[in-house]
């Protein structure tokens, strides 16, 4: 009986990733547009504007920073369209009365954004080197170790803007939460610069930062292309995702419940 | 008769703007604390991090004169979405066109507006100064800081019509996200955001000459040939009157397509 029911949910829930999927397929093209152009302008100002003002070699670490940082945007993207549908359709309220646990809505919510985020970031990858013009940039590079990372991270970008958008109070807010919290956490997490240079200015401050998710998230990717002892280690990085991404899961999940009155 | 009609129209439009001053001043403090963390965040990586790469010690002064300006572009992000949802709902903005007013002149309403917004609270930008501590580089003459505010005060009336030309352009509120990644992002980040014009003209004088066909090179260019003169690269002049050129054009260009959109008389 457990096992006929947790093979009818595993079927809901797929069926929902893949609707997910579909209703994304028509807006993928303009996704992509949008993060290619983004990308590829600031590979290109970083590698071959930049070292004019004496930022030299910066452009690899950029491209890589930015594959990072994709599933970032892309997800908190979301949060937008989450909240006018809260405030809006509640078109959420039909998922919410399909026969699996409601909390897996919100599971599932955040799973298609990270699928989607890595659809995105696959691509922009190696128009990112093209435009780097060297196939010799990145001699550390392990494929499994970066594929790793893309997903957890991703997964973690996906729960995170769940927890975003649950204390996001309504489309008007969203700038507020844009300005204070998704930008601050970014352009702090190591966006242009390892932790250990932040190390070296201010210790205190290098390990406030390590609360930062973003900066394992950075550092993380950074790890498995450029040189490792520039980064935090590899492990390091996954495990402390998969825990910060247990934590916004159990926020954003409590959150979401919550607020929408659920059973 | 003539000039008492035009005299009735502009009183009708101070007394808009005035209105939308009102609004907006309830949200200030709201939109200074944005601001201010946002500077604040730009500055410290740019003044303690980045010359550890290399950057020269001055990018950190360099940037924040910079940002004193493209707050305002990246303000047109939400003034867009809101003008959007306006013309979508229909109500408010078909008020305004009922008015005893030119409808090229509700649009200006609109333009003063969000360039008020924008000018307001990017003033918040220069308390980044604080993590530079080393006035020394700024030009600091009552002409220095006239030229200053006067550049400041036309890059955000540059973006008050700039956001009118971007609403043109929009067909919902969906397309805000692709106006910011390709109309907005590549302004700002080719635009001599973070070089002056004669570097980027060092890599590559084709990039540098095509790139003078972008507002924000003379925005930013004019910022800092006021206070910054050792990052001068064009001159002051000429980044004002190109400036007040683009603001006719995309003033012009904007009305223009909106009135069309809207079916105004």
């Amino acid at each position: 009986m457990n096992s006929s029911r947790f093979i009818q949910i595993s079927k809901v829930f797929w069926q929902m990733i893949l609707r997910d999927l579909a209703a994304y397929r028509p807006q993928y093209k303009d996704d992509l547009i949008n993060t290619l152009i983004w990308n590829c302008l600031v590979v290109f100002v970083f590698a071959y504007i930049m070292p004019e003002v004496g930022l030299n070699n910066f452009g690899t670490f950029i491209l890589i920073t930015n594959i990072a940082s994709i599933g970032f945007f892309s997800t908190t993207e979301k949060i937008g369209s989450i909240v006018s549908d809260l405030e809006g359709d509640k078109a959420i309220s039909y998922y919410l009365t399909l026969p699996i646990p409601q909390w897996l809505v919100f599971v599932q919510m955040a799973i298609a954004n990270a699928m989607q985020a890595v659809s995105i970031a696959i691509v922009a990858f190696p128009i990112g080197l093209l435009i780097l013009g060297d196939i010799h940039a990145l001699p550390h590079f392990c494929w499994w170790k970066f594929a790793i990372m893309l997903v957890v991270s991703s997964i973690f970008y996906g729960f995170f803007s769940l927890v975003a958008a649950a204390f996001t109070k309504n489309i008007y807010s969203m700038n507020n939460t844009w300005l204070r919290v998704i930008f601050p956490l970014w352009h702090l997490g190591g966006n242009m610069y390892p932790w250990k240079e932040m190390h070296n200015v201010s210790p205190i401050f290098a390990n406030i930062l390590l609360a930062n998710p973003i900066m394992y998230c950075l550092e993380g990717t950074r790890a498995t292309t450029l040189a490792p002892e520039l980064s935090l280690s590899f492990w390091t990085c996954v495990l402390t995702l998969l825990s910060f991404t247990a934590l916004m899961a159990y926020v954003g999940i409590s959150k979401f419940l919550k607020r929408l009155d659920c059973l | 008769m003539k000039l008492t009609r035009i005299l009735s129209n502009l009183q009708v439009l101070k007394t808009l703007v005035q209105h939308d001053i009102m609004l907006h001043n309830s949200h200030l403090l709201r939109r200074c604390i944005d601001t201010i963390i946002w500077a604040s965040c730009v500055t410290i990586v740019a003044q303690y991090l980045l010359p550890l790469f290399g950057m020269s010690h001055s990018f950190g002064i360099f940037l924040v004169i910079s940002n004193s300006v493209l707050w305002g572009l990246f303000e047109i992000n939400s003034q867009l979405a809101e003008f959007l949802s306006e013309i979508e709902g229909g109500n408010i903005i078909s008020y305004f066109l009922t008015l005893p007013l030119p409808a090229s002149l509700v649009f200006v309403k609109y333009a003063l507006g969000y360039a008020y917004r924008s000018w307001i609270s990017s003033f918040l930008v220069l308390t980044s100064l604080f993590f530079i501590q080393d006035f020394g580089q700024l030009h600091l003459t009552p002409w220095s800081i006239f030229s200053f505010l006067f550049m400041h005060f036309l890059a955000n009336l540059f973006f008050g019509f700039f956001c009118l030309f971007t609403v043109s352009l929009s067909p919902d509120v969906t397309y805000t996200t692709t106006i910011r990644s390709r109309v907005i992002f590549p302004l700002w980040h080719l635009g001599c955001a973070n070089f002056t014009w004669l570097m980027l003209y060092q890599v590559s004088p084709f990039f540098a000459y095509l790139n003078l066909l972008n507002p924000m090179t003379y925005l930013l260019e004019g910022i800092r040939a006021s206070i910054l003169p050792q990052f001068i690269s064009l001159s002051y002049g000429t980044c004002v009157a190109a400036t007040i050129g683009f603001i006719i054009l995309f003033g012009y260009l904007g009305i223009i397509r909106l009135k069309k959109r809207l079916d105004c008389l």
